[in-house]
């Protein structure tokens, strides 16, 4: 269905481009030294259409996005191109010049929804200034357009939520208001930052949906910058690849993605979890040790209570040894509850866990009770590793933990450690900042695995990464399982993921156990609405599964 | 909506310290040696015979045993009568209410002057046009915290008072002597308050929602007068009313040094006469007013901050803050 929508027109494809970019070189200034981070990038969007902007951190998306909307910081410059918004030129408008254009030709849909909105001011008030400003709302009949405005983006009870401030709304809800902000003075252009990157996918897909109805309805070009290939893939008319900087590619978005021509756009391609599911099928296969009399993890009627507020409610299941298994939900499900009870690291009401033969206990320890025989790797190794400690140090620690006395035999095993996760020795006397993501997340797996243990809880280790750093480390992580037979507790919101890479999934929804079984089972037949619900949201399925099939 | 059950416990923990700060520093002061009577009855040039020691004694209460002479003061405090000054003899109610408006004036123009200021320098330092300028601003805490307060106090007179003539060192002008001690009090507090305002103001300028309030179309200094300056601020909120406290203390430098009636030189009287009815009468007050100005600053806080105002369930006040974490 999704395939038939840019074969589509509204307009004609005659009509003036609502912004135009030719040749943008733009560069940061950090003191006197200058660093170009977009070079020569031309791109156009009609009315009524979608360019979606693709790239990874670092590819200048953005910062592009920030230039078509005059928003570039204080030490943002553009060296030299051209922008053109509605025919005019706006690459060297001054603060005020771009007054007449914010919010009437070009509106802003932000990153993250959460910090967004002023914390100390009303839903209604916020919005209400936005429509003062800029439509024909006069003081008496700015609360009726309000209401108005925020039914039409999809918020329930309007008259009640003008009243509300913006931390007790959900994340969709915000980024449903500060739409309403964007829209409210009724722009030509949109400008969408990663609009829903900060959102579960469930929400995501409402959210895109809204944007998508409003384009519609308003005849909006959208800019939509994403790092989400299969998204862009999903949700626009032509697609740019961006990389350092630079265009790699660009096109019809069904050309693009059924032919791919840059082998960068390519490499996007086949890292997407999304767009290549059966990646890794036969390293899956290969690995999986049959021994399904083992169980690695039992957790049998799991209860976690915060005051009254029930955060897992009777959750069981079994982790076979050798096998991955994903625990999924979205945001508040419970996911990483769970993993902190079975490491032993948070206290539960009641029920039972089991790691190997042993059981553990209810009552809150502080320290992890079997560390060698399970880790737990978090999901930003920017915060779990100590930001003062060298690697070596921070590989060293569990074994001094472990009482083991010899330096050399110290150094010998962190040698070996960061040799399974392969990375070079020269990394040994740096801290954690002077590493890439990916580098850190080898060191969390390097620390964790020091001690030799069986099982790894993985909680989220590559949401915060690249799709392509995420490649490499999936990729790393089924090197040690071969290697090491180990067995995985994957924790996770992105579904496709999960059916790229798992055995076994259980699915979470607030706290209780939807269903769980093998991931070929659940993903093809989903027994829950829930599921069913979950698997829907994830972008680009359908296409996916006609493309390799 | 701050609910009436925290008012009520905020009040009963309020009340516990005073009460608490009462039996402290009547304790120390009784176990220091030494005290204004003792040194009248045993004067080595005029000592004052046995007998009508006795009766000296017994006038002060310092006959009973330490349990009844605490007993005694406290009944009194709940009657309204502070004591007797031990040095002067005079009711410790009337040196208190002597100096008290003076200090209470002093300490109100160096608050102002201190909100003034730290707010200006910090504004300064986030929003001024030129960096250069804004580095500036933003040194100027560090030299106000490095510059000890009767520094600056002596200063203002050389200049203002003997050099300019605009005003008497020693002669009490009505407001216009309140002008040079507010000023070198509010000087000496105000750094910190003025670090913590650029800081939040600086956090608060770079948090998205000025970007989206800047692609909105809102003018510059809308965002910043509108937005950030409330949002930026919150923080030194509380760090203004622990400096409150600080303004009190540091009126005994700043009377000394303008040679002002006060409470600070009530207090300079009594701690150098070893008065302890008029230094417990007066650390009291200081305590007082330091757990009156918590409580309100707590008080204040969720209307503030809707955030604080709202918690989504009546549990949810009980819960450790770090549970709260952990559900999230």
């Amino acid at each position: 269905m999704t395939l038939t929508l840019p074969a589509t027109p509204t307009t004609p494809p005659t009509t003036a481009p609502i912004l135009e970019i030719t040749d943008l070189t733009i560069g940061y200034a950090s003191g006197r030294a200058a660093t170009t981070v977009v070079r020569d990038v031309s791109l156009s969007l009609q009315a009524g259409k979608t360019l979606a902007l693709v790239g990874q951190s670092g590819s200048g998306k953005s910062t592009i996005a920030l230039a078509a909307g005059g928003l570039l910081p204080a030490n943002g410059r553009i060296e030299s191109g051209t922008v053109r918004i509605d025919g005019q030129d706006v690459t060297e408008l001054s603060r005020r010049g771009w007054h007449g254009l914010r919010g009437t030709v070009v509106g802003f849909v932000p990153q993250d929804p959460l910090s967004s909105l002023d914390p100390l001011q009303r839903i209604g008030s916020q919005v209400g200034a936005a429509l003062l400003q800029h439509s024909s709302a006069t003081r008496r009949t700015v609360l009726e357009r309000t209401i108005a405005l925020l039914d039409r983006v999809g918020i329930r009870d309007p008259e009640r939520r003008v009243r509300s401030y913006p931390h007790e709304l959900s994340g969709g809800q915000l980024q449903r208001v500060l739409i309403a902000i964007a829209i409210a003075g009724e722009p030509k252009l949109l400008i969408a930052d990663e609009p829903t990157s900060a959102l579960d996918v469930t929400v995501q897909k409402t959210i895109l949906d809204l944007l998508g109805d409003l384009q519609r309805e308003l005849g909006l070009a959208l800019l939509f910058i994403t790092h989400d290939l299969a998204l862009a893939g999903e949700r626009s008319d032509t697609i740019a690849v961006l990389h350092q900087g630079e265009l790699v590619e660009s096109g019809a978005t069904a050309d693009i993605v059924e032919n791919p021509l840059d082998p960068y756009t390519r490499q996007l391609f086949s890292d997407a979890p999304a767009l290549s599911p059966d990646k890794y099928r036969d390293r899956r296969a290969a690995s999986v040790h049959p021994a399904p009399e083992l169980n690695a993890i039992t957790v049998s009627g799991l209860v976690k209570r915060f005051g009254s507020h029930a955060a897992v409610d009777g959750v069981s299941f079994t982790v076979a040894a050798g096998s991955t298994h994903a625990l999924v939900g979205e945001s508040g499900s419970g996911k990483t509850t769970i993993a902190r009870a079975i490491a032993g690291l948070t206290a539960f009401d009641s029920g039972e866990i089991r790691v190997g033969d042993r059981t553990l206990e209810r009552t809150p320890v502080h320290s992890n009770p079997h560390a060698q025989q399970l880790q737990l790797v978090y999901q930003n190794p920017l915060a779990a590793l100590d930001p003062r400690f060298s690697v070596r140090r921070a590989l060293e620690e569990p074994l001094i933990l472990a009482g083991q006395r010899s330096r050399a035999a110290r150094a010998e095993r962190v040698a070996e450690a960061l040799d399974q996760v392969a990375l070079p020795s020269s990394v040994l006397d740096r801290r954690p900042r002077e590493l890439s993501g990916g580098q850190r997340q080898r060191v969390a797996v390097a620390r964790a695995l020091i001690s030799h243990p069986g099982i790894l809880v993985l909680d989220e280790p590559t949401s915060a990464l690249d799709v392509t750093v995420q490649s490499r480390i999936i990729d790393l992580l089924f090197d040690l399982r071969e290697t090491h037979n180990l067995t995985y507790l994957f924790i996770s919101h992105d579904l496709s993921l999960v059916r790229q890479i798992a055995d076994e999934v259980s699915v979470l929804d607030s706290g209780t156990l939807v269903e769980s079984g093998p991931v070929s089972e659940i993903f093809s037949a989903p027994r829950s609405p829930y599921t069913r619900r979950l698997l829907d949201s994830i972008p680009g399925p359908s296409r996916v599964t006609t493309l390799s099939s | 909506m701050t609910s009436l059950p925290f008012v009520l416990r905020r009040l009963g923990h309020s009340l516990l310290v005073i009460a608490l700060t009462y039996v402290f520093v009547y304790a120390v002061l009784f176990f220091l040696p030494g005290d204004p009577v003792a040194s009248r009855i045993n004067n080595p040039q005029n000592p004052i015979p046995a007998d009508q020691a006795g009766a000296i004694l017994e006038y002060y209460n310092l006959d009973k045993a330490s349990i009844e002479q605490f007993w005694i003061s406290v009944t009194r405090l709940f009657s309204g009568d502070l004591g007797y000054s031990l040095a002067t003899g005079r009711p410790v109610a009337d040196l208190i209410q002597q100096g008290l408006g003076d200090t209470v004036a002093l300490a109100a123009v160096a608050l102002l002057f201190t909100i003034v200021l730290a707010l200006g320098v910090a504004l300064g330092a986030v929003f001024a046009p030129f960096a250069p300028l804004r580095k500036l601003f933003a040194v100027l805490p560090v030299l106000a915290l490095s510059t000890p307060g009767f520094l600056i106090g002596l200063l203002l007179l050389q200049v203002f008072a003997y050099q300019l003539g605009w005003f008497s060192s020693i002669r009490d002008e009505g407001v216009k002597s309140l002008l040079l001690p507010a000023i070198t009090l509010a000087v000496g507090v105000n750094a910190p308050i003025a670090q913590v305002l650029i800081q939040g103001l600086r956090k608060a300028y770079g948090e998205p929602f000025v970007t989206v309030l800047r692609a909105q179309g809102v003018p510059e200094y809308r965002i910043i007068t509108g937005h950030v300056i409330k949002n930026g601020s919150i923080p030194a909120v509380t760090l203004l009313g622990l400096t409150i406290g600080d303004l009190l203390a540091g009126s005994v430098i700043a009377e000394a040094i303008f040679s002002r009636a006060g409470l600070g030189f009530v207090t300079e009287q009594a701690v150098r006469a070893q008065d302890g009815p008029v230094v417990q009468a007066i650390v009291m007050i200081v305590a007082i007013v330091f757990t009156l100005v918590n409580l309100v600053t707590d008080l204040v806080y969720p209307l503030i901050d809707p955030r604080i105002r709202t918690a989504p369930k009546p549990v949810a006040v009980t819960v450790a803050p770090t549970q709260k974490a952990a559900v999230s």
